[in-house]
């Protein structure tokens, strides 16, 4: 057989099954989408569990369908097939890898998946966008200086172009009071002998048209960010 | 058609490798993977992250909210090396290449998860998980040591070729493919161009061959059979999956593919060349497996298995020793290795694809 007999994961996928049901269909969605700190305050000496159950129990659910199968069988069968139905199977594993090549293209990348990274889609634009992140820093003697935001992750064992995707979330997300700090910390490493006032996170775009002959293009604009430091 | 049935027949039986080449890749994928101190040499550095940057691509990754405590990521500097251990010496072989595969994935994870973008790694656990189901387990091994003392012969297991075949190949298809249909074909822009020039001009790295490429100023029809070039060496190995003299030329393009992607776009494919070895290698008569063969012969025979553990508690303590030293710097190790493997690998993949004057003794 390929399912496990074991009656009591069956009555748990049964339990938390019919829980999850009711949870997201039965529950009005400000009480299902509530944060742990409502339900701590809601119901004081469960709320925790409440929480937890409402939040995990579909997951459970699949992780314990998870080990209600056979696992040690079903590979087994798909590798230790002879001639005709290692055909059909082999035919199946074929097919399975271009749905699921498919739902790639349709969704995110997904990891692990058998494909090669996409990187956007391999590059299809005569347009070459400059960009650069960079941060105005003032100090309390009202002097300023600049710096590259890449410098941030000196110690980060990234790739440059990889730094230059993690300097463009400084412009896309809003900082919060911890990366703030953050950052004043990372660039008071550099420059221990400076007081931080206040620091922009300026984003120029640029872009260039790539035929004849690297031409400038007439695009060219400006983002920033302030933050009291 | 009936042709092509054959011949897909015949590809699910495809085996080009006995038990004690198998034992010998093993060895090999090993060796690479302490060699590239599991690729990132240590992961801690992930722990320490502000949360700001967690944006997990569809992984297990996912299911944290935010990267897990630093404490995880310590203990995977210590279990990954020791797993590639156990594998180098074929203790519970099967086993560990499994969990070595799922800890690769694992970590590669929350790698991938600060910048949201997949990099070429993933066949390096596949090629664990594929191959745990093989028998590159039953020879040179602690595991065949000890199934020999005990008087137990060790369990056959699985042909695998034709599944790490249809992944590699599928795999290139796939990047193949995205090109294919984005317009890679079209003459009036040049996407290998494009990337070389966006690359310069971002400063993401300082190539001479490239300024040089880029400076000559090619004419347009040249960038554009690369475009063609890239696509095609992408898409044959699907096409001629079926066909062993084709593909196995296919694969072997693909690894001098990588070479030069190394060499001029500074994009790494770690020590891909290598895993591509059991399809390209002719095992029969390679000179390289010939002298691995016999120099594994002549281990198993001197080495106890108290000297074969010593070796692995020492080469564990050196590996820990390396990477949580003071001079050792992740920053420069993973900016600096990646293309190493690459050429390095190549190198290993072309000795041996040398072929001896005898065939070799071993295979049957």
């Amino acid at each position: 057989m390929w399912l496990r007999k074991n009656r009591l994961i069956y009555v748990l996928i049964i339990i938390l099954a019919l829980l999850s049901f009711y949870f997201n269909f039965f529950t009005p969605s400000w009480w299902r989408n509530a944060s742990l700190t409502d339900f701590k305050k809601w119901y004081p000496s469960h709320g925790y569990l409440m929480f937890f159950i409402i939040n995990s129990s579909t997951y459970l659910a699949l992780l314990l369908m998870f080990f209600v199968i056979n696992w040690k069988r079903v590979i087994k069968y798909i590798i230790q097939f002879k001639s005709e139905k290692k055909m059909i199977i082999y035919g199946l594993i074929i097919i399975v890898l271009f749905i699921q090549y498919g739902y790639s293209l349709k969704n995110e990348e997904p990891f692990p998946a058998i494909i090669m990274p996409r990187f956007k889609n391999g590059y299809n634009s005569n347009t070459i966008v400059y960009q650069k992140v960079f941060i105005l820093i003032k100090t309390d003697e009202l002097d300023s200086f600049v710096i590259d935001a890449k410098l941030l992750f000196e110690e980060t064992p990234l790739i440059d172009s990889k730094k230059a995707i993690l300097s463009d979330q400084f412009l896309n997300k809003e900082l919060d009071s911890d990366m703030v700090v953050w950052v004043k910390n990372k660039i008071q490493q550099r420059y221990p002998q400076v007081k931080l006032k206040e620091m922009t996170f300026i984003k120029n775009i640029d872009s260039f048209r790539i035929l004849p002959n690297l031409k400038k293009d007439s695009t060219f604009s400006i983002e920033c960010k302030t933050y009291a430091l | 058609m009936r042709r092509l049935y054959g011949k897909y027949r015949e590809w699910l039986v495809f085996s080009p490798m006995d038990d004690k080449s198998l034992a010998i890749f093993r060895i090999i994928y090993a060796l690479f993977c302490l060699l590239s101190l599991n690729l990132y040499g240590r992961y801690d550095w992930i722990g320490y992250f502000p949360d700001f940057f967690y944006n997990p691509v569809p992984s297990l990754a996912s299911l944290y909210s935010s990267f897990p405590s630093v404490f995880i990521f310590h203990a995977f500097n210590f279990i990954l090396p020791l797993l590639a251990l156990m594998l180098l010496i074929g203790y519970k072989t099967r086993i560990v290449s499994m969990i070595y595969g799922v800890s690769i994935i694992t970590m590669l994870s929350f790698v991938f998860s600060i910048t949201s973008t997949i990099y070429h790694l993933h066949l390096i656990p596949y090629t664990a998980l594929i191959f745990s189901f093989s028998n590159w387990g039953n020879y040179y091994s602690v595991d065949a040591f000890l199934a020999s003392k005990k008087g137990r012969i060790l369990k056959k297991r699985h042909n695998v070729m034709p599944l790490f075949s249809l992944i590699i190949a599928f795999s290139f298809f796939t990047s193949g493919f995205i090109k294919l249909i984005n317009g890679w074909l079209n003459v009036n822009y040049q996407a290998v161009r494009y990337y070389l020039v966006e690359q310069l001009i971002n400063g993401h790295f300082e190539n001479v061959v490239v300024r040089a490429i880029i400076e000559f100023n090619l004419p347009s029809f040249l960038w554009e059979s690369l475009d063609y070039l890239v696509i095609c060496l992408e898409l044959v190995p699907l096409l001629f999956l079926f066909n062993r003299v084709l593909f196995k030329t296919a694969i072997f393009f693909i690894a001098t593919f990588h070479v030069t992607v190394a060499l001029l776009m500074d994009i790494s494919f770690s020590f891909y060349p290598i895993l591509y070895a059991p399809l390209i290698v002719d095992m029969h008569s390679s000179l390289g497996v010939k002298y691995l063969q016999e120099l594994m012969n002549k281990l198993s025979e001197k080495c106890s298995i108290f000297r074969v553990i010593f070796f692995s508690i020492l080469v564990y303590l050196i590996y820990l020793i390396i990477i949580y030293s003071p001079f050792f710097n992740v920053v420069k190790w993973s900016q600096y290795s990646p293309t190493f493997y690459v050429y390095f690998s190549y190198l290993i993949l072309i000795t041996f694809m040398i072929k001896s004057k005898t065939k070799n003794m071993n295979y049957y």
